[in-house]
């Protein structure tokens, strides 16, 4: 068979805060997962579009009514705008990599979607759904599940996806993950902007800066530890811009993310049978978007200090390593399999 | 194929049947509760084998030696050693005769007691260790592939033929039973004419256990859909007898033949043991090919007097796994995930019928009334 009439293969990380696109003929793309639409004509008339995606949309957001698809880890459903906005997201995406082009030629495009755990347990219809159009085979899988298949970390293994909307666990034992093999924790990336939010709140009443502001200054700045140097951003006070040292709420907001997480951790691999524990505690793999906060993976390793240590290594890629993992997928599966799973 | 591979493979096949069972609108964790079964099964298998090993064992040291000696002789008998039978233990006569020993008086060989324990334990793998004590319901299956050659069966305007299929599923099934130690004769491996009569006779020469044939079936009524298996028995049913003059249709055997073929069949014992099988694969077709399938219909078991089941001289069915007149039935057996299925379903009829054969406490075995058909609802678990 010749190459220009092989299937297309495509692995898509579908993320709260970021969205990826792997695909079998190399591309690699990544969008914030943002869309908005123009609030009023004014608005579409200064932005020159119907709608924005990504980073775009986040910083006109002032003229935009902004969704983020995958709030706290979940499809909107319901809302018809909500549901829009998924199929935005995924249209710009197939964009990006000219799926739509490819699909023209006849090639089929087999898609594996992977998710955070509970978009995968309450939204898995309404993304198939979200998905007509775009591919010809569609296979959704967890998050944790397709960075795992993409590491090969098969056997005696953790994958802690520490997203924007849930922190997602996954014991690999080498079999497909069963539902007591995975947790999830609303404790991530969403939730320590909330956490810094509040202090920053208590502290300096005076500021007024919206959840996206707090946010970057997050992905900015974020550690766990001791800091480097102080941190110091300059904001508007009554008018003036004023500098302030955030670095103390900053440290308090991130580190609260360790606790749970590392519970977590430990939960699961108490589940786990007693002569494999040891192995699974020395190789965990923090992957997500906010795996690189500067000092989480050594944080989780102190914690398991005390429950016979273990080894926390933080994935190279943590942007595409959901969707190489799902191309792994995507590439892997039987032909026949994807003739049963078309959309 | 490497570990890693054979793990990639599992959990492909996971991700694949949760997005199936998703499609399908089967409840969540339908796949979790199949996995969670086949362990269980997997799990019972070991422990009957490990407890009939067991057994064999003991038998074994039972044979060679009186309570409370067993250990001693055995021990004895696997170091190859000489133990001092100057006295001469003699068999009581109210023992049971074990081999071709003497019943009752004889003084038991030494050497010869001995070498036989020493064989009886040199058994490596259960299943030869259960063949040596403990009579195997099942070790020698025939697969039959349905029609071939110049005889397409069934076929499909678009390239569908039964034999391919029935060759396709049976070359399936054998990989998988030969994987699971049994010994396998198939009646062809390619697309070739083989006649009912030399195909019982294959079976018949290699004093084959088990027949099993696969069909694929045709149905009059379109949206009929669904799996049925027949075993040796009289029907009334004008489809029955046609269809089974349409499946014996170039069988190669005489009036002659046929007349003493008949003579007695009905009567036979082995009706019984072919009915059960029947019974175990029906079961397992229907239930294993709904998960893909829902709207599958169970059509039951049923009697017929197809010719491969009139002249094999074992438990012998015939099993129609799919109907290739209903569009989705025929899509799906294009699909080989589908037919994998099919084996993979044939197969676990056949080592559950071989876990209840081989169970001896089976009184009530014989009890069963005539049936000729077996209510779908009876299959439903």
């Amino acid at each position: 068979m010749s190459k220009e009439n092989e299937d297309l293969y495509v692995g898509i990380d579908l993320g709260t805060s970021r969205s990826s696109i792997s695909t079998s003929d190399g591309q690699r793309h990544m969008v914030e997962s943002y869309v908005g639409w123009p609030v009023d004509m004014v608005a579409r008339k200064v932005l020159k579009a119907p709608v924005l995606v990504g980073r775009d949309a986040l910083e006109k957001r002032a003229m935009l009514d902004l969704y983020r698809p995958l709030e706290r880890g979940l499809l909107k459903e319901g809302s018809e705008k909500g549901q829009q906005a998924v199929r935005e997201l995924l249209s710009y995406l197939m964009q990006q990599a000219n799926v739509d082009g490819i699909r023209a030629t006849g090639r089929k495009v087999r898609a594996v979607v992977g998710v955070p755990a509970e978009a995968l347990r309450v939204n898995r219809d309404h993304l198939r759904a979200a998905m007509q159009g775009f591919v010809d085979s569609l296979m959704i899988v967890s998050e944790p599940f397709a960075v795992a298949y993409g590491l090969e970390a098969l056997l005696h293994a953790m994958v802690v996806d520490v997203g924007a909307g849930t922190t997602d666990l996954c014991v690999m034992n080498g079999r497909y993950p069963t539902e007591d093999d995975q947790r999830t924790l609303p404790n991530a990336g969403d939730w320590v902007d909330e956490q810094l939010a509040g202090l920053l709140a208590e502290r300096h009443p005076e500021i007024k800066v919206s959840i996206h502001t707090v946010r970057e200054w997050k992905e900015k700045y974020s550690f766990i530890g001791e800091p480097r140097k102080p941190i110091k951003i300059t904001v508007p006070v009554g008018g003036k811009p004023t500098k302030i040292d955030i670095t103390r709420e900053l440290r308090a907001a991130c580190e609260a993310l360790v606790p749970p997480v590392a519970e977590t951790m430990l939960d699961l691999v108490a589940g786990v049978e007693a002569e494999f524990q040891e192995r699974v505690r020395h190789n965990i793999i923090l992957a997500g978007g906010s795996s690189v906060i500067p000092g989480f993976g050594e944080q989780l390793k102190t914690a398991m200090a005390d429950y016979g240590g273990g080894d926390v290594q933080v994935v190279q890629d943590p942007v595409f390593s959901g969707s190489d993992g799902g191309l792994a997928l995507a590439i892997d599966a039987p032909a026949s399999d994807w003739e049963m799973l078309t959309v | 194929m490497t570990r890693d591979t054979r793990m990639r493979q599992e959990m492909l096949r996971g991700a694949f049947e949760e997005n199936l069972d998703a499609i399908q609108g089967l409840p969540r964790g339908t796949w979790r509760r199949r996995q969670l079964r086949r362990l269980a099964l997997r799990r019972r298998m070991l422990t009957v084998a490990a407890l009939l090993v067991l057994a064999t064992v003991s038998v074994a040291a039972w044979i060679g030696a009186g309570p409370g000696q067993a250990a001693t002789r055995q021990a004895e008998a696997v170091a190859g050693g000489a133990p001092d039978w100057s006295v001469g233990r003699t068999i009581d006569t109210s023992e049971e005769p074990v081999g071709d020993e003497p019943g009752g008086g004889v003084p038991v060989e030494p050497a010869r007691q001995a070498r036989r324990i020493a064989e009886m334990l040199a058994v490596q793998q259960p299943r030869e260790a259960l063949q040596g004590v403990i009579p195997l319901a099942v070790d020698r299956v025939v697969v039959d592939a349905g029609h071939g050659g110049r005889d397409s069966g069934t076929a499909l305007g678009y390239g569908l033929r039964e034999k391919d299929l029935t060759l396709d599923i049976a070359l399936r099934l054998g990989t998988m039973l030969e994987a699971a130690g049994y010994d396998v004769i198939q009646t062809r491996t390619s697309d070739l004419s083989v006649s009912l009569k030399e195909r019982a006779e294959m079976a018949n020469n290699a004093r084959a256990d088990v027949f099993v044939s696969i069909h694929v079936n045709w149905l009059p009524r379109r949206e009929a859909r669904g799996v049925e298996t027949y075993y040796l028995g009289h029907t009334d049913d004008p489809f029955l007898r046609s269809l089974a003059a349409t499946e014996n249709r170039d069988s190669g055997f005489s009036m002659a033949d046929y007349r003493h073929l008949l003579e007695g069949i009905y009567a036979d014992v082995r009706q019984d043991q072919s009915r059960r099988l029947a019974e175990s694969v029906q079961q397992s077709l229907f239930e294993s090919l709904r998960t893909q399938n829902p709207q599958i219909e169970n059509r039951g078991v049923m009697t017929a007097p197809f010719a491969v089941l009139v002249a094999t001289r074992m438990p012998a069915i015939l099993a129609e796994v799919a109907c290739l007149s209903n569009d989705r039935e025929a899509r799906l057996l294009a699909i080989s995930t589908y037919r994998q299925r099919i084996a993979e379903a044939l197969l676990h009829g056949l080592s559950r019928y071989q876990q209840e054969e081989t169970d001896t406490s089976r009184p009530a075995a014989a009890q069963h009334p005539e049936t000729t058909r077996i209510p779908p609802g009876r299959h439903t678990p």
